[in-house]
Formats: C-alpha cells, sequence, structure tokens
C-alpha cells in the first residue's frame, strides 16, 4: 500500500499540472466560441457563372404546344415533338427532376406539380436510358410532408425514382458571377451536383408578388437561407436563378392553371381548365408562352423582358415556330 | 508488485473504454450534424413563434375534437407570424401583412377511416374586424355558396372561408367529398362561435340597413372607390329595390373632420366630372348629385361617410338613404 502514498510535492505539482490543462482548454474554448451564429455558416462561396445542363438546339425544336387533358399523354407527346427524350437523356445520366413542391397542398389545387405528370417524365428519362432519377425542392413549407400531400412521394416511389429531402448539407454557398442578388448565398447545389441533366416542370399559377409563377419562378425552390428578402426584388431574383440554372429541357403543366389568389389557391374555384402542356429549351418562350394563358403578354412581367435582354430565351414563341399537337382524350 | 500491475492493467482498460466512448460520441455527433434536416430550423423557429402572444387569441382554437368523433389530428399546430408567415403562405402573405396580419394558427385534421381525407384549417388574427373583412373579400371564388348562418362566409365543393369578428378562416379539403365538407362546415361553426366570443371594435359593415339587401354583397373597394383618387377603403352592399341594383357605401374614419373633408372631396369630383346638383332631399345635411344617369346621395354622420347611389328613383334611393343613416345614428356602438 505505500507505492500509493504520493509527496506532498508531488501532490502540488498534479493539481498545477490538472489545473492548467483546465484554464489552457477553457481559454481555447473561449477563442474558438463564437457567438453569433450567423458567423457560424460556411464562409467560403463557390463563384460560379451558370450551371449549364443544356444540350444542343435542334433547328425547329425547341418549344411544343399539345393540348389535351390527360398530363401523361400531353407531356409524352410534347417531348417527342421535340425528338423524344432521348435527345435529352442519354443512357447512364443521372437526371434531376425540379418540381414545384412548394406547398402541403392536395395536387387537384395545382399550387405544385402534378404526380402524374412527374411519374411520367420520369418514367420517359428511364426509357431513355437514364441511371438515376432524382426529384427535390426546397418547399416553402415542411419538405417532408410537401413531398407526400402533393403525393409526390407516392409517385417516386411508383415509377422508381428517388426523392431528394433538402439537408443542410445540401446546400453551398453560391456566388454567381456578375449577380447583385446571389451573392454568397445557400443554394440547394448538392443535387445539382451529382446529376447530369437538370428537367424543370413548373404549373401555370397568378402570384401576388410576381405576378405569375411559372418555370423561371420555379427556381426560386433552389434557395436556402431567408429567401424571402427577395420578395423585395422579385423580379431581378428570378432573372439571375435563370441565369444560374441552364437546364436541359422544361415542361409547363398548363391543363389546369391557377388564375386567381395564387399562388397557394386552395381550392379548384381558383383554377381554369386550358388542357395544354408545354415543352422546351427556351423557358423563356415557355413562361411567355403560359403568360398568354393568364391573359398576359410578357411585357406585363419584366423578369421576362429582363432575361430576353440578357439572351436567356426569347419572349416572342412564334419566333421559334412552335410545334403543335393535340392528344385527344 | 503483481498487485500494482493488474491495477495498471486495469486502469488501462478503463482508459481504453473510456477513449473508445469519447470517439464514440464524437463520430455520432458528426453523423447527426451531417443529417441535419434542414426545416428542423423553421421547426425550431415556428416553436418559438408559438409561444409568442397574439393580441386576442384564445389557445384553444385547434382543439382535437374540431372535426369530431371521425377525425384525427394530423400534425400538431404550426404557428406564423408576420416575420415568417411567408413560410406557410409564400407571396399570398403580402396581402395579410398588408392588412394588420398578427399571426397565424394551422393544423390538419385527417379521416379515421382515410387519412387520404383531410382538412387543414387556417386561423388568422387579424386584429381587427375590418381587416378580417378586408383578406375575405380580396380573395372571393367564383361558383361560391353563401353560408347561410355567417355573416360574412361561403363554402366551395372543397373549402370554406369565413371572416368572424378579428379573425379569417379557411379551410381546406383534400378531395371533393361532401362528407369531409360537412365535417368542415361544423368545425367552421365551432371557430366562428369561438370568434365572437373575443371583444372587437364595431365593424361600418354593421350599419349596413338589412332590408333588402342581396345576400353576399358586401365588398371592400381598398382604392380609389368609383373613380374618385383617394377615396379608399369604402365597403359597399347592394340592395334590390324596385326592380333596380343600388349601391350603399360607408368609410369608417379617423374622426368626424376626416370624414367631412371625404365627403367634400367625393361631392367635388362628381361636380368636377360634370355632375349635377339636384334639389335637396329628404335627408338633411346630404347632397344629392347626378352623373351619367347615376344619382349619388352623400352624408356624414359623426366619423362615417357614407352614401347611397344607383340608377333607381331619387326617391328610392333617399329612402334608402335615411334607412341607412338612421342605422347609423340608432345604434350605440359607434366609438363617440
Amino acid at each position: 500500500m505505500t507505492e500509493n502514498k504520493i509527496s506532498r510535492r508531488d501532490f502540488f505539482i498534479r493539481c498545477t499540472k490538472a489545473g492548467l490543462s483546465t484554464a489552457a482548454a477553457a481559454v481555447l474554448a473561449g477563442l474558438l466560441y463564437e457567438s453569433d451564429p450567423a458567423k457560424i455558416s460556411p464562409q467560403s462561396s463557390n463563384i460560379i457563372e451558370a450551371m449549364n445542363f443544356s444540350v444542343l438546339p435542334v433547328a425547329g425544336k425547341a418549344i411544343s404546344i399539345v393540348t389535351g387533358s390527360n398530363r401523361q399523354a400531353t407531356v409524352t407527346k410534347a417531348v417527342e415533338l421535340l425528338g423524344g427524350m432521348q435527345r435529352f437523356i442519354k443512357p447512364g445520366d443521372n437526371v434531376l427532376l425540379k418540381p414545384n413542391v412548394g406547398f402541403s397542398l392536395p395536387p387537384r389545387v395545382c399550387a405544385t406539380s402534378h404526380p402524374e405528370l412527374i411519374e411520367q417524365v420520369a418514367k420517359l428519362c428511364f426509357q431513355a436510358g437514364a441511371k438515376k432519377v432524382f426529384i427535390t425542392d426546397n418547399p416553402i413549407n415542411d419538405p417532408k410532408s410537401c413531398f407526400e400531400l402533393t403525393q409526390i412521394a407516392s409517385a417516386a416511389k411508383k415509377c422508381g425514382a428517388e426523392i431528394i429531402l433538402p439537408r443542410q448539407d445540401h446546400f453551398k454557398q453560391v456566388t454567381l458571377k456578375g449577380a447583385e442578388l446571389i451573392k454568397n448565398w445557400p443554394i440547394l447545389y448538392e443535387p445539382l451536383r451529382k446529376v447530369d441533366k437538370v428537367i424543370g416542370l413548373a404549373v401555370v399559377k397568378d402570384h401576388r408578388r410576381s405576378i405569375a409563377s411559372m418555370l423561371m419562378k420555379n427556381w426560386y425552390g433552389l434557395l436556402g437561407g431567408n429567401r424571402s428578402i427577395f420578395h423585395q426584388d422579385i423580379d431581378k431574383i428570378i432573372v439571375e436563378l435563370a441565369v444560374l440554372i441552364k437546364p436541359t429541357l422544361v415542361i409547363l403543366d398548363a391543363t389546369q392553371i391557377m388564375v386567381s389568389n395564387g399562388p397557394t389557391g386552395g381550392s379548384e374555384s381558383d383554377l381554369k381548365r386550358t388542357d395544354t402542356m408545354i415543352a422546351s429549351c427556351d423557358q423563356v418562350a415557355a413562361d411567355s408562352f403560359g403568360a398568354s394563358l393568364l391573359g398576359l403578354k410578357p411585357d406585363d412581367l419584366p423578369y421576362l423582358v429582363k432575361a430576353e435582354k440578357l439572351g436567356l430565351g426569347t419572349t416572342d414563341y412564334q419566333s421559334l415556330k412552335p410545334l403543335y399537337a393535340e392528344v385527344k382524350a | 508488485m503483481p498487485y500494482k500491475s493488474s491495477r495498471n492493467q486495469s486502469h488501462t482498460i478503463i482508459s481504453y473504454i473510456i477513449v473508445i466512448a469519447l470517439v464514440v460520441v464524437f463520430i455520432a455527433i458528426l453523423i447527426k450534424q451531417k443529417h441535419y434536416y434542414v426545416s428542423d430550423a423553421s421547426i425550431a423557429e415556428k416553436n418559438v413563434a408559438a409561444n409568442r402572444p397574439a393580441t386576442s387569441q384564445p389557445p384553444s382554437w385547434l382543439s382535437e375534437q374540431l372535426f369530431g368523433d371521425d377525425f384525427k389530428p394530423a400534425n400538431n399546430v404550426e404557428n406564423y407570424n408576420a416575420d415568417n408567415l411567408y413560410e406557410k403562405i409564400d407571396g399570398k402573405a403580402d396581402l395579410y401583412l398588408q392588412n394588420g396580419f398578427v399571426s397565424l394558427q394551422c393544423k390538419r385534421y385527417s379521416s379515421k377511416s382515410s387519412e387520404q381525407n383531410w382538412a387543414e384549417v387556417y386561423v388568422y388574427d387579424m386584429a381587427k374586424t375590418k381587416n378580417a373583412f378586408a383578406v375575405y373579400s380580396g380573395q372571393k371564388r367564383t361558383g361560391r355558396k353563401s353560408l347561410d348562418w355567417a355573416q360574412f362566409g361561403y363554402k366551395t365543393t372543397d373549402s370554406i372561408y369565413i371572416a368572424a369578428g378579428n379573425f379569417y378562416f379557411e379551410i381546406i379539403l383534400s378531395a371533393d367529398s361532401n362528407e369531409l365538407l360537412h365535417s368542415a362546415e361544423a368545425g367552421a361553426k365551432q371557430l366562428a362561435a369561438l370568434a365572437s366570443k373575443v371583444p372587437c371594435e364595431p365593424f361600418a359593415i354593421g350599419f349596413f340597413p338589412q332590408d333588402n339587401l342581396a345576400a353576399d354583397s358586401y365588398r371592400l373597394i381598398g382604392k380609389d372607390a368609383f373613380g374618385c383618387e383617394g377615396m379608399d377603403n369604402i365597403f359597399t352592399a347592394i340592395y334590390h329595390i324596385d326592380g333596380n341594383d343600388l349601391t350603399a357605401y360607408i368609410a369608417d374614419m379617423n374622426d368626424d373632420n376626416s370624414a367631412n373633408i371625404l365627403f367634400e372631396k367625393y361631392h367635388k369630383f362628381l361636380i368636377e366630372n360634370g355632375g349635377k346638383e339636384l334639389a335637396n332631399t329628404a335627408l338633411p345635411d346630404s347632397k344629392a348629385v347626378e352623373l351619367f344617369g347615376t344619382t349619388d346621395i352623400l352624408f356624414c354622420y359623426k366619423n362615417y361617410f357614407a352614401g347611397v347611389r344607383g340608377s333607381g328613383t331619387v326617391g328610392d334611393l333617399t329612402n334608402l338613404a335615411i334607412s341607412f343613416k338612421n342605422s347609423l345614428s340608432g345604434t350605440k356602438n359607434d366609438r363617440k
């Protein structure tokens, strides 16, 4: 038992060492502590020009407009008129579908992309040889309930597509070169990083702030952070997002459009049946056509005019010589 | 010495166990951080918002039993304030924020027999009756059917909308189902009854006479009513009298002087646009002007500017104006 005894001197030395260690740890923790949570967010920002997923243009095949009430039939025809999904998707491609999943509302009120449409587009991608099809959005409401209540989660399950629910590590601070608003701002980057192709899918809606919400506005769902601050400059952020993302293909679902009380609506009374599906490589042109269904001209939507000036597309969709077809029920 | 060796060995083992445990905890924290669910932040914010006091909102709007025994709550109550309303209704938030919005409570109820059948209830605290009416009248749906038990309320095949007291209620249904609509209407009645218990200030619409009043005809004209610049926030109601539609209107001004200023402004507007002053009507302190076949009889009562207009006979318009002014003066709930 004598081995256990320590001298008074040893005791003080050990106590001093322990005390110094504790004090050093506390000082270090104090130096490392950041009281402002905003400063804890990633500081490194990727400066990028654009994320280009587009394919080579084919003369006379830039936009198709198909009428009919069956979404699955009309979208199939619309894509076929542009050369078929194999023009856009190559075997082995990973594809990201970016629908509007903004609200936890049922599909019947058309505030979000319709699950039947998403299912069909995913199927077309798989038929063209896609290796994987992902679906993502950063909804206004709780993401999980949005994907479930809009029935997009079940549609994805049926066709083998994978839902990517936004997580913090999916966002990356991004600065778009030349942008005034997208500066060191969190973008839902990870799903975009791991795919070869991106397809935007949107509905046609009245929107109290941006007048109309369609394909270009739909990229708003890639923004993270407190994005509501951009509502003060909604046209500019819509245009910057269109600069940021150059999609492979866009599909505008105007089977039923929300003509009032947008963007949430809430009742079928807010809808008008227009039985039209638009597929395009030019989202400015597709939105310009969509605006006409809401009784608007491109000039009524400042973001369309600005986008055209930046060369992102044309508001004169007729100049692209749209390919028309009708799918009978 | 063997004793010491054995003791050192056991210390070493314990040390390893502690180190391994710390490594496990460290890895667990890393994994948890990596899979941090982004919406958790907004959920946390919603919970913070839930603890913020609303102006006049009782705590039990969205009870478990709101939709009866056949329904169960499908989520917890969500709470929003002016800072985060956008998170629930996006661009439509502006309409509410411009009209005095205080808070929103939401909850979803699903049918016990089929979870596909659900209803989501929105309770907007708008602080004042006129604010609640403003958002109600600003987004009326086509194909609506008035609720005969509510002063301001209607339903469509898949939703219900009510303004009651300081509150505006919406019930959104997942399906076009009579059963669902019936249950939702019962819930809406409960909400309206609760709203009626919350004290609220007098509301100009309450002064419109009830005789010959067309159902569901109340409106709020937010800006430049009848083409007159600056004539804002005018409540109107339609009356069917002798085959003509006559419009009664009223503005709740801050004080008597403001009401008189608006009175003079509108009178001047009518005259400057070619209106013809008519001989004084049987209503004291009123003015009557005929312009392009439409006659206006306008008057003030305390802080209210009011009038009637239409292409009916001057006699009918005068009678309606007298009835309207009597309603204003006879009531005891004006603010003076």
